[in-house]
C-alpha cells in the first residue's frame, strides 16, 4: 500500500547561531489512506511543528516531503499554499471560524478559494454541514453555537476541498467528553471514506480512536512507536 | 465571497464603521465644496471673456486679467479690422467705479460697455429688460444676485454712478464677480460717461474672425504691427484671467490647499480604521493563509473593504455637496458642481480609500499562517 504523504529524515530548525532550535531532528514519518494517525508528546516536542511541516506551512531545513508520490521539497510558499488548498483540511483547536459568518457561509469561503461559488457552493456548503450533523445550524454564527458545533463547522470546512489527508490540531482540548466524542467519530468517518487523519493532541480521552500512535519527545519519534503505517516499508510495531 | 466577508468586516463594529464613513464623508464634502468653489471662482473670473463671443480680445500690452485692463486708443479697432481675417472689431470697456446707492451709501462696481446693436460682449442670462434698454443715456444693467447689496429691487431704481444718475433697466441673474464688485453693464458711450473717459478711449477690443481664418497668424499679425498691445484667444485669455485671480491673490492655492487636506483627513481616518480592522482579524487572514488562500484573496477583502467604504462614504458625502451647492445658488460666490467634478471626486475617493488600504496589505502580507497553531 502506498502512503499518501511521507516525510523522509526531517529536521527543523528555529534561528541560527547560538539560539538555533532544532525543534524536528531526522523525523520520518508516513500515512495511508484511511488511517487515523495520533502524534502525540509534550509540549516542545516537535509534534505540532511535524504537523505544520507535512501541512506544506513550514518548509523543512532538510529532509524530504512526498504527497501522494510527488515531492514538496523546493516549491515556494505560493505553491504550497495551491497544494495545501488541494489536498489538506485543516482543523484547528480554536475553531478558527469567521466569526461575522454563518455556518453555511464560513464553508462557503473554502468552496470559494477552490472557485466553487454562488448557488452550488451553497448548496455544497449544506451538504457538507448535513455530513457533520449540522444542518439546522446553516444559518447560526459562531457565537449562536457550542464548542462541539463550531468544530464540527471547522470540520465541514476543512471537507469543502475533498481533501486526501486531515490535519488536526489538538481538536477536541476545548471540548466536552460528548461533544469531543463526536468530533473524534467524525474523523473516523472520514478515514474510512479513504481519507488520512493526523491529529496532534494531548487528550488522553481520545487515545483509543487512532489506527496509529506517534509518539514524540524532543524532535524525534520516540522508538517503540508507529511512525509507518501498518503496510508500509517503514513499519516499527503493531497498531496501538 | 469576498465582497461578504469585506462587508461584514466593516458591518460587524458598527462604531467603526461610522468613524470610517464619518471620515469619508468628512473627505468628500471639503474636497468637493473646496473643488467646487475653484471651479466657481474660475468661472466667475473668466465669465466676461466666456460670454463676450469674441474669438480674439486685444489689450493693451501688460493686460493679465479682465478686470484689470488699461486704456486703448481707439484708432487700434481700425488697425485691426485692416488685417486680413478679422470680421468684426469692436470697442469693449472695463472699468471700477464708485455706485452711490438710493438711499445713501457706495459700493465699488465694476461698469461694463459695450456698442449696442454689436454683436460681440453685452450682459447675458438676461431676467428683466432687454439690451435695447441700455440706449437711454443713464441706462444700466445689475445682475439679481447683487442687487440688495447695490441697493436696488426693480426696473427703474435710480442711483448715482461716479455722480452722474443712473436708472436701472434690467436685471441679470447668476452674473459673479470675482472682485465682489458686481458688473454693471452699460453702453459704450453711458461708461465712458460715467469714468470720464475720452470718446477715443476703448479697454480692450473684441475681435471676430472670418470663417477659416487662421486665429495664431492673425493674432501675431496684429501684435507685429501694433506694439502697443497684445492679442489673446479668448480660452488664452480667460486662462490668464482666472490664473491671476485665483494664484496671484493665493485664493486658489488656498483652495487646492483646503482639498488637498480634506485628502490628508480621509486618507488618514480610512487608513487608521481599516488598518485597526485588519489587525482585530489578523488571525482570520492567517486561518485564510493556512487553508491555502493566496495573499491576492486576503488584498481582495482588504481593497473591497476599502472599496465599499469609498462607496458609500461618497454617496452620502456627495448628497451633502450637491444639498450645499445647491443651498448656495444664491450667494455670491458659490461652488460648482459639474459632473466632471462629481465623478472626479468619485474616482478620487476610491483611489484614496485604496490607497488608505496599502497599510492593511502590507500587514496582512506579513502575516505568518504557521500562526495558527499557536
Amino acid at each position: 500500500m502506498t502512503a499518501i504523504l511521507r516525510a523522509t529524515d526531517i529536521r527543523h530548525v528555529y534561528g541560527s547561531g547560538p539560539t538555533a532550535f532544532e525543534a524536528l531532528r531526522g523525523v520520518s514519518f508516513e500515512i495511508q489512506r484511511g488511517e487515523v494517525v495520533l502524534l502525540l508528546g509534550p509540549s516542545g516536542s516537535g509534534k505540532t511543528t511535524l504537523l505544520q511541516v507535512i501541512g506544506g506551512l513550514l518548509r523543512p531545513t532538510s529532509g524530504t516531503l512526498t504527497l501522494a508520490g510527488q515531492s514538496l521539497d523546493g516549491l515556494d510558499l505560493e505553491a504550497l499554499g495551491r497544494v495545501r488548498l488541494a489536498n489538506f483540511g485543516f482543523v484547528f483547536q480554536a475553531y478558527n471560524l469567521f466569526p461575522t459568518l454563518t455556518a453555511a457561509e464560513n464553508v462557503e469561503v473554502a468552496l470559494d478559494l477552490i472557485g466553487i461559488r454562488g448557488a452550488p457552493a451553497r448548496r455544497r456548503s449544506r451538504e457538507l454541514l448535513a455530513e457533520v450533523g449540522l444542518a439546522e445550524k446553516a444559518d447560526s454564527f459562531p457565537a449562536h453555537m457550542s464548542g462541539g458545533q463550531k468544530q464540527r463547522v471547522a470540520i465541514a470546512r476543512a471537507l469543502a476541498a475533498d481533501p486526501a489527508v486531515v490535519l488536526a490540531d489538538e481538536p477536541t482540548a476545548a471540548l466536552d467528553s460528548h461533544s469531543g466524542a463526536k468530533v473524534v467519530g467524525l474523523f473516523r468517518r472520514l478515514a474510512d471514506q479513504g481519507r488520512a487523519v493526523v491529529i496532534v493532541t494531548h487528550d488522553s480521552r481520545i487515545l483509543g480512536a487512532g489506527d496509529r500512535i506517534v509518539e514524540m519527545e524532543d524532535g524525534v519519534v520516540v522508538p517503540g512507536t508507529h511512525a509507518a503505517g501498518a503496510h508500509g516499508p517503514d513499519a516499527q510495531g503493531a497498531h496501538a | 465571497m469576498t465582497t461578504k466577508l469585506a462587508w461584514r468586516n466593516l458591518a460587524h463594529d458598527r462604531v467603526r464603521l461610522v468613524v470610517t464613513l464619518v471620515g469619508i464623508v468628512f473627505s468628500v464634502v471639503l474636497m468637493g465644496m473646496q473643488s467646487g468653489l475653484l471651479v466657481g471662482f474660475t468661472r466667475t473670473t473668466t465669465g466676461l471673456v466666456d460670454n463676450a463671443r469674441a474669438d480674439l480680445w486685444m489689450v493693451p500690452k501688460g493686460t493679465l486679467d479682465v478686470d484689470l485692463g488699461g486704456p486703448l486708443d481707439e484708432r487700434r479697432r481700425y488697425q485691426a479690422l485692416a488685417v486680413s481675417g478679422v470680421a468684426k472689431a469692436e470697442p469693449y470697456l472695463v472699468n471700477f467705479a464708485r455706485w452711490k446707492k438710493p438711499d445713501g451709501g457706495t459700493e465699488s462696481i465694476q461698469l461694463v460697455g459695450h456698442q449696442l446693436g454689436d454683436v460681440l460682449g453685452g450682459p447675458w442670462s438676461l431676467e428683466t429688460g432687454s439690451v435695447d434698454d441700455l440706449r437711454r443715456p443713464d441706462g444700466v444693467i445689475v445682475d439679481r444676485l447683487y442687487a440688495a447689496k447695490l441697493g436696488v429691487s426693480a426696473v427703474g431704481d435710480t442711483v448715482e454712478i461716479n455722480g452722474r444718475r443712473a436708472r436701472v433697466v434690467g436685471f441679470t441673474r447668476g452674473i459673479r464677480t470675482f472682485t465682489q464688485s458686481p458688473y454693471v453693464f452699460t453702453s459704450l458711450p453711458n461708461a465712458r460717461e460715467f469714468v470720464g473717459l475720452p470718446s477715443t478711449t476703448v479697454g480692450y477690443v473684441l475681435l471676430a474672425l472670418a470663417p477659416g481664418a487662421d486665429a495664431a497668424a492673425i493674432e501675431a499679425e496684429i501684435e507685429a504691427r501694433i506694439p502697443e498691445v497684445e492679442v489673446y484667444q479668448s480660452a488664452a485669455f480667460a486662462e490668464s484671467s482666472s490664473s491671476y485671480w485665483l494664484f496671484t491673490t493665493g485664493a486658489g492655492f488656498s483652495l487646492i490647499i483646503s482639498a488637498l487636506l480634506g485628502l490628508v483627513v480621509g486618507i488618514v481616518i480610512v487608513a487608521q480604521t481599516l488598518y485597526a480592522s485588519t489587525i482585530d482579524r489578523l488571525p482570520e487572514y492567517a486561518t485564510l493563509k493556512a487553508m491555502g488562500a493566496p495573499n491576492s484573496y486576503l488584498y481582495r477583502i482588504i481593497v473591497t473593504q476599502a472599496g465599499i467604504g469609498a462607496v458609500i462614504g461618497y454617496a452620502a458625502g456627495i448628497v451633502i455637496v450637491i444639498g450645499l451647492v445647491f443651498a448656495s445658488r444664491e450667494a455670491s460666490a458659490a461652488p460648482v458642481l459639474p459632473v466632471s467634478l462629481a465623478l472626479g471626486l468619485g474616482a478620487l475617493t476610491l483611489v484614496m480609500c485604496i490607497g488608505a488600504a496599502v497599510l492593511s496589505i502590507r500587514k496582512v502580507m506579513a502575516i505568518d499562517p504557521v500562526g495558527v497553531f499557536r
